[in-house]
């Protein structure tokens, strides 16, 4: 088996492991499936690049810490080049008619109002399917903080999002 | 059973955070306690969304183009790394001349030195030897002198001197 061969086994054995929980991570993150795409492919070359290194049974996490930085460091820039046109999110508006595409914005909505502790747990802990332990590494926190975290940021949620339904 | 502990705990119950004996506490609480059975039937619509918006999955196509540019970008990478390669044995290469030059020019200097110490040394011997050829020459000419005496003095003359 050649260099090349064996490189191409890697990328689509990793894109097929994890490519779809990555995208939706970082979709998550970015709201935008391009930016998301951009960042998963950076994501999976830092990864493939340091492949023979990693311990086996951290690439996942390896990945997503990869991702969740590179992910952030992008929205910040861009949070910061579109300062301007920044979206008002107490705008959107909660539509029961249309069911599936308003459930989305709700949540999305939802987690945005979120501390920001409290939402990168949670996109990493339901988009990522990572533990609290490999949270904790990636967010560079106590495993008893990322719980916490979780544990507050998943109740907020809820109130929030029974409370906009609520009020409908 | 508290209350408290148990509404607290119940977002890291749905999130399977904890350990196999806080669950087995939660899920009996659960069981006896109305209010907070309530409190955790009450995350079943935010569940519901969350699942609904991370199960999205790329389609075929999408791992498809991913994989390609992820192999496209690779290869371009592994190009560069290899001519950096190249670059490093230049560089290498023009390291070794240049040791081997200055070694070159450094041992040449010591040659040279070695030659004028020798070449100086020979000066030295030379003259020395020129010194005891003129030393014996002079002692020739004592003997000329001597025999000079004799043949101008006769030998008993020479010999009473």
């Amino acid at each position: 088996m050649n260099i090349m061969t064996f490189n191409n086994n890697i990328i689509k054995t990793l894109i097929d492991d994890y490519a779809d929980s990555l995208c939706g991570m970082l979709n998550r993150i970015y709201d935008d499936i391009d930016d998301a795409m951009d960042t998963c492919q950076d994501a999976f070359i830092k990864v493939i690049d340091k492949f023979n290194v990693i311990d086996k049974n951290k690439i996942k996490p390896y990945l997503f810490q990869v991702a969740f930085n590179l992910a952030l460091n992008k929205k910040r820039d861009k949070k910061n080049r579109d300062l301007l046109i920044k979206e008002n999110i107490s705008d959107v508006v909660y539509n029961p008619d249309q069911n599936e595409i308003n459930q989305t914005i709700l949540l999305k909505t939802e987690l945005e109002k979120l501390s920001e502790k409290q939402n990168e747990a949670i996109v990493l802990k339901f988009y990522g399917g990572l533990k609290a332990k490999e949270i904790a590494k990636i967010m560079d926190i106590s495993e008893g903080s990322v719980k916490t975290h979780l544990s507050r940021g998943l109740q907020n949620l809820k109130n929030n999002i029974l409370n906009r339904k609520g009020a409908l | 059973m508290n209350c408290k502990y148990v509404l607290d705990n119940i977002p890291l119950y749905i999130l399977d955070e904890l350990t196999p004996e806080e669950i087995k506490y939660l899920k009996n609480h659960l069981k006896t306690c109305p209010a907070c059975q309530a409190e955790f039937e009450s995350y079943g619509d935010v569940m519901e969304m969350i699942t609904n918006d991370s199960c999205k999955t790329l389609s075929e196509v999408e791992k498809l183009k991913l994989e390609n540019s992820i192999y496209k970008i690779y290869l371009s990478q592994s190009k560069n790394r290899t001519s950096h390669k190249n670059m490093f044995g230049y560089l290498l290469k023009a390291a070794a001349v240049i040791v081997i030059f200055f070694i070159g020019y450094f041992s040449s200097t010591i040659t040279a030195d070695l030659v004028q110490e020798q070449s100086r040394i020979a000066y030295y011997q030379n003259k020395m030897n020129k010194t005891e050829i003129y030393r014996a020459q002079s002692s020739m000419l004592r003997f000329t002198s001597d025999g000079l005496k004799i043949i101008a003095h006769g030998k008993s003359k020479f010999e009473t001197d």
